[in-house]
């Protein structure tokens, strides 16, 4: 591409982002039709700005009564295949030494959250008012968002008095803090719960701070960890999900 | 305590057009709402990775309740968010940078690391995971041309492109003047058209 005067280069933007009168509109398209470069530019940049908005618009913006719900962000893999044979082959290797070596008994209680439930409770409520991300409003939805999301797919059958309002994630309290964990949020009267869920193998013993009003109580099922983070001092919520 | 209020909805006692010095939570949870997307932009626009901009804006969430007395309710509050935004951006970035450093992230690189030549400083990924065929090279491309601009324009182009938002709203919400955003804008397009023409051109021979 040659480079174009500043003036023009910006005639591009201006026309890309509708910002020309219908004079300067109608007179920068003919200029187009007779130059096949400035064609290409503005088409190119029509592309780029396609691709940028593609890749970079943010996750839709949590609401109640929001639909089913799209997909969350998967990443895509882009680990070269050479890698993937060495860490096939040095998980192998830790295997046989774990195997010899049985160091999993001090490894026995998982590792600590990266942040507490307090803080995640925190956000929830306070910071963006306990609206869910994605609303499950039949078994069917329920089913499809749990098996897309953790792998399993489960319904939920809350007890009476107990509602499932819908699901958000968080970050740093199962796995590492790059990785979000599945957040069911429940109600019970007034009283706002959260269930935090993921793969066992992601377990984290989840924290509480210090003079903390919150109570933590865990389940696994199906593969699952769950950890149900409530006020009150009994679970109300962990049974409300099963496999179909 | 309970307040009363009169028929104006005035709280008794004080000046009914007296500005609260303090946000409480529940304003702060509106505002934050109302500027998600916006802080979202802003995160991505610094650590170049959208699972990451989730994180950071929802821990920006997590600091701007803590910090909330510190904040004065007559300043922008969308610019006192973007600052803790981008310092826990910043601070994310460099985590990343010594965890790379330490061989740990194969597939990814943050802008807090100089990228290595022919390697890209963004993840490429879309919104829903999906990438259109035909699109993979341009979007590599793409992304190493938009991890190769400066924050500051990087940030005014994506509220730019994605949010549309006008230079004037692009000034009010970074703190830089309104013809300084528009320069970026410019300047950054035509640092990506130039990147992407001659990275078409190198394709095609």
């Amino acid at each position: 591409m040659n480079e174009r005067p500043h003036n023009e280069a910006n005639a591009v933007d201006l026309y890309v982002d509708g910002g020309m009168g219908p004079a300067e509109r109608a007179a920068f398209e003919r200029r187009m039709e007779a130059d096949g470069a400035l064609r290409a530019e503005v088409e190119l940049q029509r592309r780029i700005d396609a691709r940028v908005r593609a890749a970079m618009t943010p996750p839709a913006s949590p609401a109640p009564g929001a639909g089913a719900g799209g997909p969350i962000p998967i990443r895509r893999g882009r680990i070269p295949a050479w890698v993937r044979v060495a860490a096939v082959i040095a998980l192998a290797a830790v295997g046989a030494w774990a195997v010899a070596a049985r160091p999993w008994s001090a490894l026995m209680r998982p590792a600590p959250s990266a942040l507490t439930a307090d803080a995640v409770m925190k956000r929830m409520v306070e910071a963006e008012g306990f609206r869910p991300a994605w609303v499950c409003d039949t078994d069917e939805r329920f089913s499809a968002y749990t098996k897309e999301n953790l792998g399993v797919a489960l319904v939920g059958r809350p007890e009476p008095g107990v509602e499932l309002v819908g699901w958000s994630y968080a970050g740093g309290l199962l796995a590492d803090s790059e990785k979000n964990a599945q957040v069911l949020m429940v109600k019970r009267g007034e009283e706002k719960i959260l269930v935090v869920m993921g793969p066992r193998r992601d377990d984290r013993t989840v924290r509480l701070e210090v003079g903390s009003p919150l109570h933590v109580f865990r389940r696994e099922y199906a593969g699952l960890v769950m950890y149900e983070i409530t006020p009150l001092d009994h679970a109300v919520a962990l049974e409300s999900v099963r496999t179909q | 305590m309970t307040a009363t209020t009169g028929p104006t909805g005035a709280t008794k006692g004080a000046p009914a057009d007296a500005r609260p010095d303090r946000l409480g939570p529940g304003e702060f949870a509106r505002l934050y709402q109302e500027h998600r997307r916006l802080l979202w932009c802003a995160a991505a626009a610094v650590v170049g990775d959208r699972t990451l901009a989730q994180d950071v804006v929802q821990q920006a969430a997590v600091v701007g309740l803590e910090r909330l007395g510190t904040f004065d309710p007559s300043t922008s509050f969308q610019a006192w968010m973007i600052q803790i935004v981008r310092n826990i951006g910043l601070n994310e970035g460099r985590k990343r940078a010594r965890r790379r450093t330490a061989g740990a992230d194969v597939g990814e690189l943050d802008l807090g690391a100089a990228p290595a030549a022919g390697e890209t400083g963004w993840s490429v990924l879309t919104g829903t995971g999906q990438v259109a065929a035909g699109t993979e090279p341009f979007d590599d491309e793409l992304m190493r041309a938009l991890g190769g601009l400066e924050e500051t324009a990087r940030g005014c182009l994506l509220l730019r492109v994605v949010l549309e938002m006008s230079y004037r709203e692009i000034s009010l919400a970074l703190g830089v003047p309104e013809g300084t955003a528009a320069s970026h804008v410019h300047r950054a397009r035509g640092a990506l058209r130039r990147a992407l023409a001659a990275s078409t051109a190198g394709g095609a021979s």
